[in-house]
């Protein structure tokens, strides 16, 4: 377990929109080259209780990201983050899980060892000292740094009071790539469209988001750090 | 990458700008006492987002380009983003001017010049648009625009000096083609 400085991990300077709301220090196990600039990274975010309809979606887009070489971001929650993690690592990809709670916690329990196998092969992230236990208001905080360390974000499916939205929104702030899937609009929510219109995206084929990705490629000397 | 960068990412554009422009350019007095308008993004800002053509637009008025930054034009709506879209997905000038609301922040007989500044140009439909709601809002002023990065087709080469942009005709709609 490391503490490193968030600036060192991305390998490059945030800007001040950025840094609003970027932890300074990341807490973290594993694989950190995980969250250099040369990895693209996607979020895979929605409901602690999804549908069947809206996992099995969730494991496709995250076996197809890592077909493209994707790093899956998510947040070792039930429901969609649990089929986004075993999906990519089923299919031999990379994953970040960007946790709610202290690196050391487990939440929810039924996830000790997927977290483990994570925090082993993978990389685990907290912005959480050791030993926060799970707190509301961590969630939307650690939801923000997901979508800081994330090139784009996709909201598989949520209800009105998900905290995925929190991420969407903040995705929006940042100038990242937001997308929802197509099912979601066939829903009656309200936050579908209301994200449509400050520029979220319809994903219909996984090639439309990789348009909206950077190319894996060092940053210029200048950003460096 | 601007929205990556911030600042930084702004301020290295422009210092590239200075550094491919002769110390005669003309570039360099199309831009005296300009105001620089950045025009907005593709969708309405979440508020405190990212917006990264004023970034660049700011960037430039300590590095001589322009003499203030005026944050004239406003996204409503969103519409589709040109540089990722097909070719007939893209908007066409009138889907912008549609979707742009312009602020009344100068005189209607302001008779200076206002330079639309973005990002990226694909084919020019979004300055186009622009340059035509600030035209419709003050007639007397001399309208032009600068975008820091182009789109290039394949096989494509960027010509080795910068030409000093012009809007042609300003009213024009439909479909855009831009050279090179």
């Amino acid at each position: 377990m490391e503490l490193i400085p968030t600036v060192e991990l991305l390998e490059r300077q945030l800007n001040d929109v950025e840094q609003r709301y970027a932890p300074s220090e990341l807490w973290v196990r594993g694989d950190v080259s995980l969250l250099a600039p040369s990895c693209v990274r996607v979020s895979l975010v929605g409901s602690r209780k999804a549908s069947q309809e809206g996992l099995r979606r969730c494991r496709k887009l995250s076996r197809l990201l890592v077909d493209e070489g994707v790093v899956v971001v998510s947040g070792l929650a039930q429901g969609i983050d649990t089929a986004a993690h075993r999906a990519a690592i089923e299919s031999g990809g990379r994953t970040v899980a960007v946790v709610g709670t202290g690196i050391d916690r487990v939440y929810p329990t039924a996830n000790r060892r997927l977290q483990e196998e994570i925090a082993t092969d993978h990389l685990l992230v907290s912005q959480f000292p050791p030993g926060a236990p799970p707190n509301k208001r961590h969630f939307p905080q650690r939801n923000r740094t997901m979508a800081l360390v994330s090139d784009a974000t996709v909201i598989i499916e949520a209800g009105e009071t998900s905290g995925s939205l929190h991420q969407g929104w903040e995705a929006l702030r940042l100038a990242r790539p937001l997308f929802v899937l197509r099912s979601v609009l066939a829903s009656d929510l309200g936050w579908p469209d209301k994200m449509l219109g400050y520029g979220a995206r319809v994903l219909d084929d996984v090639g439309e988001l990789l348009d909206w990705v950077p190319t894996p490629v060092p940053p210029p000397a200048a950003l460096a750090i | 990458m601007i929205s990556y960068g911030g600042e930084r990412a702004s301020e290295l554009v422009v210092r590239r700008m200075q550094e491919n422009l002769g110390r005669d350019s003309p570039v360099r007095l199309f831009f005296d006492e300009a105001l620089l308008v950045p025009a907005p993004r593709s969708a309405p800002l979440v508020r405190g987002a990212v917006w990264p053509a004023a970034r660049i637009a700011e960037a430039m008025i300590p590095q001589g380009f322009g003499h203030t930054v005026v944050r004239l034009l406003e996204r409503v709506a969103a519409v589709t983003t040109s540089h990722t879209a097909a070719g007939r997905e893209r908007p066409w000038p009138d889907t912008h001017r549609k979707t742009l609301a312009v602020g009344r922040d100068l005189p209607v007989d302001f008779a200076g010049r206002l330079i639309v500044v973005d990002d990226v140009i694909t084919r020019g439909s979004t300055l186009l648009g622009c340059a035509q709601v600030l035209k419709a809002a003050y007639p007397d002023a001399e309208v032009g625009s600068f975008a820091a990065f182009r789109t290039l087709k394949e096989g494509h080469t960027m010509p080795p000096d910068p030409k000093v942009p012009a809007l042609g005709e300003i009213w024009q709609d439909g479909p855009m083609h831009r050279e090179p």
